[in-house]
This record gives C-alpha cells, structure tokens and sequence, in this order.
C-alpha cells in the first residue's frame, strides 16, 4: 500500500466522512431533497473509489451497499426513513471506524459485520421496511468485485492513448458479457436507453463518466453506470433501475466511435469540486505555529522600535516605524484567523448524537443550532468536544422531560435544545438550553450533603446558583441509577476541568420546570492568554487572568495567623494566604513588604489569596513551552516574552498548590 | 573562529569537526553536527523548582531554550559570568539545550582514530559525557563530549546537591 497515497486518502475520506454526517441529518428533515440525495451518494461513491484504489476491501463492501442504497433511495424506489435509517447510520459509524483505524495505523482491516452487510443488502432490495416499492420489482444483483486491469505500462493519471483506451474498453465488454449472466434477462428495458441511439456519437459526460471509471479501477458496471447516470441527468427521462442498465449500455459505447481528443467541457460537478480544491491550500498547524512564533519576535521588535523612535525624534524614521507598526498588527491579525476554524466543525456532531439519544430514552428533541460560523482557534475547536457532548447529552438525558410528561405540564410534546455559540470581546460564548424540566436547587443541596461534599450548614448558605454549581463537583451524579447515557457520576467535573484549562468558564442559570442554560466562555484562542503581570523579587510571572477575583494592598495587621497559616478576612470569608516569594524567590529574606498586594485567585473550588511584591498590569501574552528538561516541572503553564524582551514565567496555580 | 588541522600532516583517516571549548582550565570538544550555534550570554532566567542543573531559561528568538550549567557536570564548581563566557546551543531531534562554558575557543577537526576511549570507572555523570579524548599539541588534552547525553542525564551527586525547595541554587550567578 503506497503510504503517500494512503493518507491522501485519508484526509479525503475523513472530510467526505464529516460532511456526511450533516447532510445525513438533514437528510432526516428533508428526506426527499435530490440534491443532498445525490451529495450523500457521491459521498460514499468517493469513498469506495479511494478504497478499492488502495485496496482496503472491507470499506469498499460497505460503502458499495450503502452507495447503492442511496441509488435506489434518490430514484424514488426507496425511502430515507425507519429501518433504511438506521441501517444506514450504522454503516456509517463502521465506515468511521474503519477510517479511524487506517489512520491509527492498522493496515488489515476486519470485514464489516455481516449482519450489517446482509441489513443493507435487505434494505437495497427493499425487505427492509414499509418503503415505497417498485411496480416492477427489480432483482439487484450485487456487482461481482471484478476488476479492470490496466495494461503494463499505463500510468492511471496519465493521458490514455487510443490503443489502450480500446483495449480497456474491450476488456470492459468481456466483463459486462459476464455480469450479464447473472443480471435478470426479463429486466425491463430502460426509457432513456431505448431513446439513445446506438451509432450516435458518444457525448461528453458519457466519456467523461466512463473514463473517470476506467481510472479509478471500478468495475465495469460501474463505469457503464456513471454514463447511464449522465445521460440520465442529461436527457432528464425517468430513471431507470441501474443494475439493469450495464448490459444494455455497453452496446452503444462499444459501437461508439472513440473520440480521439480528451473531452474539454466536464461536468458540472467536477468543475465544481476543482475550483474549490483550488481555493484552499492545506496546511500543517506546526508551520502556523512557526509562523505565529515569528510574528511575535517581530512585534518586539517593532517595540523596541518604537522605544528608539521617541528617543530619536526624527521625523522620517518616525514615519517608517508608524508605518510597520500598522503592518505588524495586521499581520499578526492575519497569521491569528489562519488558525480559525468555524465551531461548526464541533457542532455538526450534535443533531446525531441527540437524535440517537432522543431515540434511546424515547424522547422528542429538536435541536437548533445556532452561530455555527462562528470562529475559534483551531486547538480550542478540538478540546471543546467532549465538554459539549458531555452537556448535551446531560441536556437529553436529565433536562428534557418524556413527551407524555411534558404534554401533561402543557408543554409543547417536542423538547427544545439550543445550541449557540457568538463571539463576545475577546470571548466565545457558548450556550446550552433546553426548555425541559429545571434543577431543583433543594434537591441539588440535599444530593450534596447525603454524598459528603459539603456539609449541612455550607448547603443552607449556598444561593440557588451556588447550589446548581454543585453538579460540577467530583462524585456528584442526582441518577439514583447509573445509565450508559450519563450518572456515572463522573463527567460534569472533567466537564469544568477541561473549560477551566482552556482558561474558560462556566455558569449554569436554571428555573423550576422551565429549563436549564449552560454558559460557557472560552478566550478566542488557545496560543494568546490574557494574563496578570505580577513582579515577584526582580523577576515577572503570569497569572491567567481567569483566575483572579481580586487584588487589593496587603495589610499585615488585618491578616492573622490561624492554626499556623496566615488568613485575611475578606468579606466575612477566611482566606489563606501564601507568600510568592517563599515559592519563588531565592532569597527568602522577609524584607519588610511594603506596598505589596494580595491577588485573590481561584483554585479549582477554593479562594487563596497570594501575596507578591508588585502588580505590574493586564498583559496579553503568547504561550511558549518551557525548554528541554523543564517540562516535567510542576507549577508552570509555559513561559512567555514580554514587551520588553525578557522572559515571564506563566504559573500554573494547581500545579503550584500541589508543590507547595 | 579558525578551521585548523592538527599538526600531524600523515593521518589519513576520517577527522570529527568539533567546537572545542573551556571549563575551568580544561579543554572540551564537542561534535559541530550537533551544535546549533553559539551565542553570548544575556539574561538567563532562572526557573524556580527547576532541577538544580538547569540554570534557567534564554530567550533566542522567540524560542525558549534552557540551559544547563555545564561545569556541575565534570564536577567544577560553578563560577560566576566572564565576558569570554559563552552558551552553546545543542540540538538533538528538534530539541535544543543551551550549555554554559567559560569560553569557546574555535572549530578544529580531531583526527578520529587518535581519540582514545577512557576507561569508564563506576557511572558518573562525567564519565558518561565523556566519548573519549584527544591530545594535541597546543592545547593539550582534549577531552571529546557526547551533547546528546545532556539530553537525558543528570549530574550526579557533585558540588550541588539537593538545593532547598524554591531556591535556584544558583545565586552566584546572578
């Protein structure tokens, strides 16, 4: 297997494979829109060719049955719908899993489960459900994997001569003779066929069609099937039932004089797929990386430059320096959207994952998606998945109610699941809302103390916001009983941990039989932290500005020590404070700290208050990691290059709560 | 920096490019394949918690490389920054380390047969730095170092042990 072409593929295959998944989905919704019919096939048809072109025959069995299902279903002689459906859905987590293999590595692949093979087979004949069938019932026959060998010699992308195009076209006819036989002898003659005139000149989609089967090494059915399907669209006539159609085909292109020059005018389709190729360029994120690293050298420079010009006073170089410091912003702008994506990418899992979900629980859902273009940073995009399917989820499985239920409290039977995403500042805001039945703030604050996380006094004071954040506490789950779906009791905390290091936030509004509304906020990017400058002895260290509540001048005398650890009082809340400068600085003399503040940050659940020497500023800094053999140390996020040059270190306050 | 050949006009075999540098009063050579370059030292930021090795870090452009105090290694005592003090900059698969030395002499090619391999005694950390050594008439005995293994070692015992938690250990230097 040629690995070059293998992970061409595989790009391929997995985008195909994405955008498969939406239309699918949407297909439910509008399940006779021929324009997502044809899209879907196509899908599938694409990846059954880059398989058999590598050789990975199990992905090219199942894409074959589910690209011939999608032909009958867009002729009309099958239905999208009940057992086709899931049939379908199935065939299309298998196909991802083969994917996901192939890109993990495995190169022999198990063949997909029969029963799987034999479903969609049952449903291309139509035994599988109350579809819509055929007056004439057509028997399929199953494409014997037969093979064009190409002659030695012929370079598969090249041009073809006329030799070897009638050599192949030769060999094609003996292979179509020999699919005949098992191909019904009473199938009924197709409209459009009939209409074609067997001397006539061979059109341009035809050869087109054909030749684009000869190349990729399909069967002859195949090849002869795509000219069918072309002259189908061309002439417009009723479809026809293709396995019918090779047989009868062959007979004019065999007769068909081969026109000698390559086609010019390609349909439109292709035309189409090559002028988007054209548009983009792909892109290893490590060069972007690259490239982001060295914008930011150049924006120290141009500060430094910007330093001299005040120093200089001269006109002409102040111009010059005005002048790249306008060109540096863009491009730093620029080289930052390089790194966005569209958060569609996240949420075209979601109208699957509900709909299997719905089903599971038998429960109705609609789910509205809302903001899809929004853009993040492309890391952000990829850890935001899990958090959001966790929520979602969640949402299905506690927040909406059944639809007798919720027929009886006079809602509308179909619960309702938001999600959105919109730009904020500097901020994504995601959200999550669903219309079902609420968190009953009591019942979240009884759940806490039954299982110990807090005690009975702490759970009286909570407010009702404070009483729903106890669902993000480890080993908090209200499911008495522990479901697949969730209740595990584990979930909503990693949900927090993740948002938390993606420097976000999370807060959760939710009303009493009306509904809940999860609030994430994410920064826009994962490679820019808005941060707390802080100065610690003679050096500067970074402090996620997401962290901290509050900063104000360290007061000896309002501090106390209790139980050997200083406290401050602080709104009738004890919170312990720690000295940075024991952590950080070498010398651990107790210089009398004069104008030193106390920065209040939050540590996971818990509020500390850390003293340092100065508070320098909000700073928007760039995340560099650490050098070699620095990796392991616990306490840092990475390190980061300030305005003036000089290396800041950005502290990782978990870690450093650990080490201390 | 120089290119110079040995003295020794007969050799025939294969020569190792190296930069040969100070520590102390000793000479070390270190293969040119895996130094990235040399560069003057400016700030180094120390690393509080860091293993008591690593001096801290450098900025180099844009990059932040760490780097070692190479003279713990070949247990010496560690000195302060002279103006001939220099960082050379090792490469290893993508990975970079800085090493600080007392001064970097010039690049010279080392007849690789005449490296006599050192009988190695126990395991210590300057033994296993150490691929052999070279003598030459100027400069003496050349003592050839293997940089990939700062990589993954770390200087045993020495003059610094275990520093006390949060202190750098290294406030001589700064």
């Amino acid at each position: 297997m040629d690995e070059e072409i293998l992970q061409d593929f595989l790009v391929e295959a997995g985008e195909l494979y994405e955008n498969l998944n939406e239309q699918l989905v949407e297909l439910e919704r509008d399940p006779h829109n021929t324009d997502l019919l044809n899209a879907i096939f196509r899908g599938f048809h694409t990846i059954k060719g880059g398989a058999g072109f590598i050789g990975v025959t199990p992905l090219v069995e199942l894409c074959h049955r589910a690209e011939n299902l999608f032909d009958k279903i867009r002729n009309g002689e099958r239905e999208y719908a009940g057992g086709n459906v899931d049939v379908v859905l199935q065939a299309y987590d298998v196909i991802g899993r083969m994917i996901q293999a192939l890109q993990a590595g495995e190169r022999e692949l198990e063949a997909a489960d029969a029963r799987l093979l034999a479903e969609l087979d049952a449903a291309v004949k139509g035994e599988m459900s109350s579809s819509v069938e055929m007056d004439a019932p057509v028997e399929v026959v199953t494409a014997p994997a037969i093979k064009l060998t190409l002659p030695e010699g012929v370079d598969p992308d090249g041009e073809i001569s006329d030799e070897e195009f009638e050599a192949l076209l030769n060999q094609r006819d003996m292979l179509a003779k020999s699919a005949q036989v098992t191909a019904p002898t009473t199938a009924p003659e197709s409209p459009f066929v009939a209409g074609l005139d067997p001397d006539g000149e061979i059109t341009d989609e035809e050869f087109e069609a054909m030749l684009a089967g000869l190349q990729s090494g399909k069967s002859a059915q195949e090849a002869a099937l795509d000219a069918a399907k072309a002259v189908g669209v061309l002439v417009d006539s009723p479809p026809a039932p293709p396995v019918t159609a090779p047989p009868v085909v062959t007979e004019p292109v065999k007769s068909a004089p081969v026109p000698a020059a390559k086609p010019t005018n390609k349909t439109a389709v292709v035309a189409k797929a090559s002028e988007e190729a054209e548009s983009t360029v792909r892109v290893d994120t490590k060069r972007l990386d690259e490239i982001m690293n060295l914008v930011g050298e150049l924006v120290l420079v141009r500060n430094r430059l910007l330093n001299l010009r005040t120093l200089l006073q001269n006109e002409e170089v102040s111009a010059v320096v005005a002048n790249l410091d306008h060109v540096t912003m863009d491009l730093q702008a620029s080289v930052m959207k390089t790194r966005m994506q569209p958060v569609k990418k996240v949420f075209s899992r979601f109208p699957r994952v509900v709909r299997d979900l719905a089903r599971k629980l038998g429960k109705e859902i609609e789910l509205e998606l809302e903001g899809e273009d929004t853009d993040l940073d492309k890391n952000l995009v990829e850890a935001l998945a899990d958090p959001l399917v966790h929520l979602v989820r969640n949402a299905v499985d506690h927040g909406v109610e059944d639809p007798q239920t919720r027929e009886s409290q006079g809602k509308p039977r179909v619960g309702k699941l938001i999600l959105s995403a919109q730009q904020e500042g500097d901020h994504i805001l995601l959200t999550i809302t669903d219309d079902g039945k609420g968190m009953n703030a009591d019942v979240l604050r009884q759940k806490a103390v039954e299982k110990g996380l807090i005690d009975e006094m702490t759970a009286a004071q909570l407010d009702d916001k404070a009483a729903f954040e106890l669902i993000l506490l480890p080993g908090f789950s209200t499911k008495t009983e522990i479901s697949d779906v969730s209740g595990r009791g584990v979930g909503m905390d990693v949900v927090k941990s993740t948002i938390n290091k993606l420097n976000g936030s999370i807060d959760i509004h939710s009303v009493l039989g009306e509904g809940t509304i999860f609030n994430i906020r994410v920064p826009l990017t994962l490679a820019i932290l808005p941060t707390l400058m802080v100065g610690v002895g003679e050096f500067n260290y970074a402090i996620p500005l997401t962290a901290v509540q509050e900063i104000f001048d360290y007061d000896p005398i309002q501090s106390n020590r209790i139980d050997g650890r200083m406290m401050v009082r602080l709104r009738s809340r004890s919170i312990p404070l720690y000295f940075m400068r024991d952590w950080l600085s070498s010398h651990t003399s107790h210089e009398p700290l004069d104008h030193a503040k106390v920065v209040i940050v939050n540590i996971g659940t818990v509020m500390v208050g850390l003293i340092v020497d100065q508070v320098r500023g909000q700073e928007e800094v760039v995340i560099k990691p650490l050098g070699a053999k620095l990796q392991g140390v616990q306490g840092y996020a990475g390190a980061t290059i300030t305005g003036d040059g000089r290396i800041a270190l950005i502290l990782d306050l978990p870690g450093m709560m650990n080490r201390f | 920096m120089s290119i110079t050949n040995m003295d020794d006009q007969e050799y025939e075999g294969s020569y190792v490019r190296c930069v040969l540098f100070r520590l102390d009063t000793e000479s070390y050579g270190v293969n040119v394949q895996n130094v990235r370059e040399v560069l003057r030292v400016g700030e180094i930021r120390p690393v509080p918690g860091a293993p008591y090795d690593v001096l801290g870090v450098i900025n180099v452009r844009g990059v932040i490389v760490s780097v070692l105090d190479t003279r713990q290694y070949f247990k010496l005592s560690s000195s302060s920054l002279t103006d001939l003090s220099r960082i050379i900059i090792v490469e290893q698969q993508g990975q970079v380390l800085g090493l600080l030395v007392d001064e970097v002499k010039e690049v010279r090619d080392i007849q690789e047969g005449r490296i006599d391999a050192i009988s190695s005694v126990g395991d210590d950390s300057s033994n296993r730095m150490i691929q052999g050594v070279s003598h030459s008439v100027d400069e003496g005995v050349i003592i050839i170092i293997d940089s990939m293994k700062f990589f993954d070692s770390q200087p045993s015992g020495g003059f610094m042990a275990s520093p006390s938690v949060g202190a750098g250990g290294d406030d001589d230097l700064f």
